[in-house]
């Protein structure tokens, strides 16, 4: 019924349709990226990341990189309509880490409290005062009782 | 004439002390804007760090360039990738003086701040008016300016030129704390 070029005009239409489906899937793929399942680089303690960054050895993590680390909950706030956990780092005066958690992490937030040990992981952005990360999700969580 | 001079030194000694204090915002919010017929951009960095020196009312901001969260991932690859370039230049300064503060004040005050703003490698100087606003005994400081793209050397590929407009709007809010450092 179809001839050569009917088929052929088909075939080019199925092809020009498919590309500009995955063009417009990956141009509004949204700027998310969940790391429930993501494989960390490095394990780390908070105390031990931010020694690190005091001591000025800032390019002791490369930005970008997916970290998984333990410590202190400091504080939970919701500063800027965002959850975020800042975990200290054995001196409460000094650098902290501030974790700007996944929105599916509310949850998981609610019984937690300050000085509760938790385990995060989460995209190292980098270090001003604080060592930096975004797309964090609780990995673990255990209470000090 | 004792009871004058304790006071005197009361008032000395609050002086000084109220002058050395700091202040410090540990997630200020930055956000532009880039409106365009094309399309609109638009992006934010929640975790900007500041620092105000109450008694000599110098300013201080520090934010990495690559924490701005957008609509779009392929927005934040351009961004970082092409535009701002933020793994050679991955931090953005602004050091200024906030004109005339009086950290005494529990009213609202807006303020000129003027300053260097560093990105991308460039060094401008700014004047920004700026909103000061004591809420529950700690400093909101609040604003907005504009850039030009131009102006921090930020080259758009003339493909993309119409997507990306030419004055970016910038937002901040910033909420500062006792700095116990």
């Amino acid at each position: 019924m179809f001839g050569k070029t009917n088929k052929f005009l088909v075939g080019a239409l199925v092809l020009i349709l498919s590309f500009a489906m995955v063009a417009l899937y990956f141009f509004n793929k949204p700027d998310y990226v969940d790391l429930v399942e993501a494989e960390p680089e490095f394990f780390l303690n908070a105390e031990t990341l931010l020694l690190h960054f005091n001591a000025g050895d800032e390019t002791f993590l490369k930005a970008e990189s997916i970290i998984e680390f333990e410590g202190l909950i400091k504080e939970i706030n919701t500063k800027n309509n965002r959850f975020t956990i800042l975990i200290e780092g054995g001196d409460p005066k000094m650098s902290n880490i501030i974790c700007d958690m996944q929105p599916n992490q509310k949850e998981g937030l609610t019984d937690l409290e300050p000085t509760d040990t938790i385990r995060i992981k989460g995209v190292f952005k980098g270090f001003l005062k604080d060592a930096i990360f975004l797309n964090c999700v609780i990995s673990e969580r255990k209470t000090n009782e | 004439m004792n009871r004058l001079l304790l006071l005197f030194f009361i008032l000395l000694f609050y002086g000084i002390n109220n002058a050395q204090e700091k202040v410090i915002a540990r997630q200020g919010q930055v956000s532009f804007f880039s409106y365009t017929s094309v399309e609109h951009i638009k992006a934010e960095n929640n975790q900007v760090l500041s620092i105000i020196d109450l008694g000599t009312s110098e300013i201080a901001v520090s934010m990495l360039m690559n924490a701005f969260v957008f609509e779009k991932a392929l927005m934040r690859e351009h961004f970082n990738e092409s535009y701002v370039e933020s793994d050679i230049y991955p931090k953005a300064t602004f050091e200024g003086t906030i004109a005339d503060f009086d950290p005494n004040l529990s009213d609202g005050q807006t303020k000129i701040v003027k300053g260097v703003f560093a990105m991308h490698g460039v060094t401008k100087k700014l004047e920004i008016k700026t909103k000061i606003e004591k809420q529950q005994g700690n400093y909101v400081v609040s604003g907005t300016f504009e850039a030009l793209v131009k102006d921090y050397e930020i080259k758009i590929p003339p493909l993309l030129a119409g997507n990306i407009a030419e004055r970016i709007s910038v937002n901040f809010r910033f909420e500062y704390e006792p700095y116990e450092n």
